[in-house]
């Protein structure tokens, strides 16, 4: 089916809000990466960005500015492999002509995708990454039998991979979720500028092994380790004055079948409230996977989705011009929605790549964007038997990224450090002896 | 094969420096093993600029750059409308000076339109002028023509020098003989315009300067396009 690229399209449900928000200190950008086997080859690259490009039009957009809402746009720049930083999704101005919402950076061996959340989501930006390796690797003798959910370059795109898929699956009827209180966070000066990164990899196999003995899954082991760290930061600051609770996006194609490559995720935050009294790690891991099983429901998420897409079809908030949507959007993203969490982990399951390539890539990363609000959230993605967890933070306290670690460890579980600064490095690698 | 010693890739074997960060590639340079960067180049870097996006943004600064004293000016004139008899002069002239850069931005890459906008422009321009006096005095019988006159021998000549095949004196020597057809023109307009008939005076003067000048220039430009020596052509 041949498709004409769109001139230009409205932005989907989940990425309204972005635009107001974004900014220096909360840039909207995360990243995926792929560390492969042998130093990256930039000429290979920068042709297999070119092909991919063509095959995803509606990636190749800019920003525009509309009298009631923001909108993408064709934009005819040609997209190119860019310097990696050391601080990484910083420094990404989205607003303008010519600028793309996402770059391609290469370090090493490692290719990365950083992308505003304004154009997709952790999903849609992983198929895309893992495309571009697919067609470097290609390019470079590797055969492809079956290019599965794959992007082929050479294959028209799906009118579906460009749908607000949250429209379609919008019920006027169903009733909106209960709304929360604000969540306890960790007192931290946050940088502006420097974005510390923390990434643990563990083997797999020890992991599932760990969450087969708590009898659940690795997202709600994961999650509940998080809570733990939270209170252990908690009580170091003696504040025990609200409920610890963790954001955990979703990804929606699960629940409601799409193939759109714009976002398509919403929530579950599970919680705990240390005020009430102490809660076992056992405790927490239970309640925690209970949480969880009852907000990944179908039923459960088109709540969500219904108190989402409302707000957008309100005829009285969609005449009200831009600017003024921006100031409220802004200020009920940070000062009503964002302070209901302690943090977040988003866990992009296991990923894979044709078998042909597989052997040619180390591991993939997750970094999830910088947050001035929450501060130091979780990424996490499986390839084989690598599970990656990335730490980043804008705080200047690494309490939290410690005390995982340390329980990690402690589990039984062997950890690989690595972090974008030195100091930061040594007390890790310290860390992580300790624990042993 | 080279390796940046920043960015640790790969580069082409005849790569000076990387691309990507621009750093100097050593003849020795191998694999960088470091897991990040040490410094944060290659920043801000998501930026391509969009066809044609430097035009649009000149368009917009000189629509706010001149439409802005206008609107100021329109304003004095509705609240004071029998104080500023000058106003409507400042206006014309705003007017004008902003259709007259914006034109070559508008019809960008096409000569032809840029001339005949410009020129119009300039014609209604003055006619304007002309008319803020209460009716038409001078405009069309000494404005137009002039206007017409300098436009139309600069296109010619422009568009001869373009088309020559060899460029050098004859190129000034072609200018010289528009500015004395131009002098000829204004000389001819203005004594029309003043005395009531077409009498050449001051610019005789001019013409007898410039013809031995440009027909010198012309000859000479001839003698080394045919590669005759000026030493032999005027042998003694």
């Amino acid at each position: 089916m041949s498709v004409q690229p769109a001139a230009w399209f409205r932005l989907d449900n989940a990425a309204l809000v972005f635009p107001a928000v974004a900014g220096s200190r909360y840039t909207t950008v995360f990243r995926i990466s792929a560390t492969l086997t042998r130093p990256v080859e930039l000429d290979r690259l920068s042709t297999a960005l070119t092909r991919l490009a063509r095959r995803t039009p509606y990636f190749q957009v800019h920003l525009r500015r509309g009298l009631f809402w923001y909108f993408f746009e064709e934009n005819s720049g040609m997209q190119r492999v860019m310097a990696d930083s050391r601080n990484p999704c910083r420094d990404f101005n989205i607003r303008g002509a010519g600028r793309f919402a996402y770059r391609i950076r290469a370090f090493g061996s490692r290719i990365a995708l950083e992308v505003s959340h304004i154009l997709t989501d952790g999903t849609g930006a992983m198929r895309f990454l893992r495309s571009l390796v697919a067609e470097y690797l290609r390019l470079g003798g590797c055969r492809i039998d079956a290019y599965d959910d794959l992007l082929d370059p050479d294959s028209e795109p799906d009118p579906e991979e460009n749908e607000d898929a949250f429209d379609r699956y919008y019920r006027r009827e169903v009733p909106g979720p209960d709304a929360k209180g604000r969540a306890w966070r960790a007192p931290s000066t946050v940088d502006r500028h420097r974005y510390f990164v923390t990434t643990g990899r563990v083997s797999t196999t020890a992991l599932l092994a760990l969450a087969k003995s708590y009898g659940v899954k690795v997202t709600p082991l994961l999650v509940a380790m998080h809570m733990e760290a939270i209170e252990s930061s908690m009580h170091a600051s003696g504040s025990v004055t609200r409920p610890i609770r963790v954001l955990v996006p979703v990804n929606m194609r699960s629940f409601f079948p799409s193939s759109t490559m714009r976002n398509f995720f919403l929530y579950v935050d599970p919680e705990i409230d240390p005020r009430v009294g102490e809660w076992s790690f056992d405790e927490k891991v239970r309640i925690v996977a209970r949480q969880m099983e009852l907000g990944l429901d179908r039923r459960q998420l088109q709540r969500h989705l219904v108190r989402n897409i409302g707000s957008e079809r309100n005829p009285v908030l969609r005449v009200v011009p831009r600017t003024v949507k921006d100031w409220i959007l802004a200020y009920v993203y940070r000062r009503v929605n964002e302070p209901r969490f302690s943090g977040s982990l988003s866990n992009l399951g296991a990923v894979r790549l044709p078998e042909s390539c597989g052997d040619h890539v180390k591991h993939l990363d997750f970094m999830p964007p910088p947050n001035p609000v929450t501060r130091t959230n979780c990424g996490v993605v499986t390839f084989g038997d690598r599970t990656s967890i990335t730490w980043a933070s804008v705080a200047h306290d690494r309490t939290i990224e410690r005390e995982f670690f340390r329980l990690l460890v402690s589990s039984g579980v062997r950890v690989e450090l690595e972090t974008n600064y030195t100091e930061l490095w040594r007390d890790a690698c310290r860390t992580v002896t300790d624990a042993e | 094969m080279p390796y940046c010693y920043r960015c640790g890739v790969k580069l082409e074997d005849d790569a000076l420096s990387c691309p990507l960060c621009g750093a100097v590639v050593p003849e020795d340079s191998v694999p960088s093993e470091r897991c990040w960067p040490v410094d944060d180049a290659g920043e801000r870097s998501n930026f391509t600029r969009q066809p044609g996006a430097a035009r649009i943004l000149a368009r917009q600064i000189l629509l706010v750059v001149f439409m802005t004293p206008v609107l100021a000016l329109l304003s004095i004139r509705a609240i004071a409308p029998d104080t500023a008899d000058w106003l409507g002069y400042v206006l014309v002239s705003l007017v004008g000076i902003w259709a007259l850069s914006t034109i070559p931005l508008v019809a960008w890459r096409n000569p032809a339109a840029i001339v005949v906008g410009e020129i119009a422009t300039t014609i209604g321009v003055m006619v304007g002028l002309d008319l803020l006096g209460g009716e038409l005095a001078w405009s069309l019988e000494i404005g137009v023509p002039i206007v017409v006159l300098v436009s139309v021998v600069s296109t010619v000549v422009t568009l001869w020098v373009v088309r020559l095949r060899e460029r050098g004196a004859n190129v000034a020597s072609v200018i010289l003989a528009a500015i004395a057809v131009i002098c000829v023109g204004l000389d001819v307009i203005v004594s029309s315009y003043v005395h009531g008939t077409p009498a050449p005076g001051w610019s005789m003067v001019v013409v007898a300067a410039l013809s031995p000048v440009a027909a010198f220039l012309a000859y000479y430009h001839r003698s080394l396009r045919v590669r005759v020596p000026l030493g032999r052509r005027f042998h003694a």
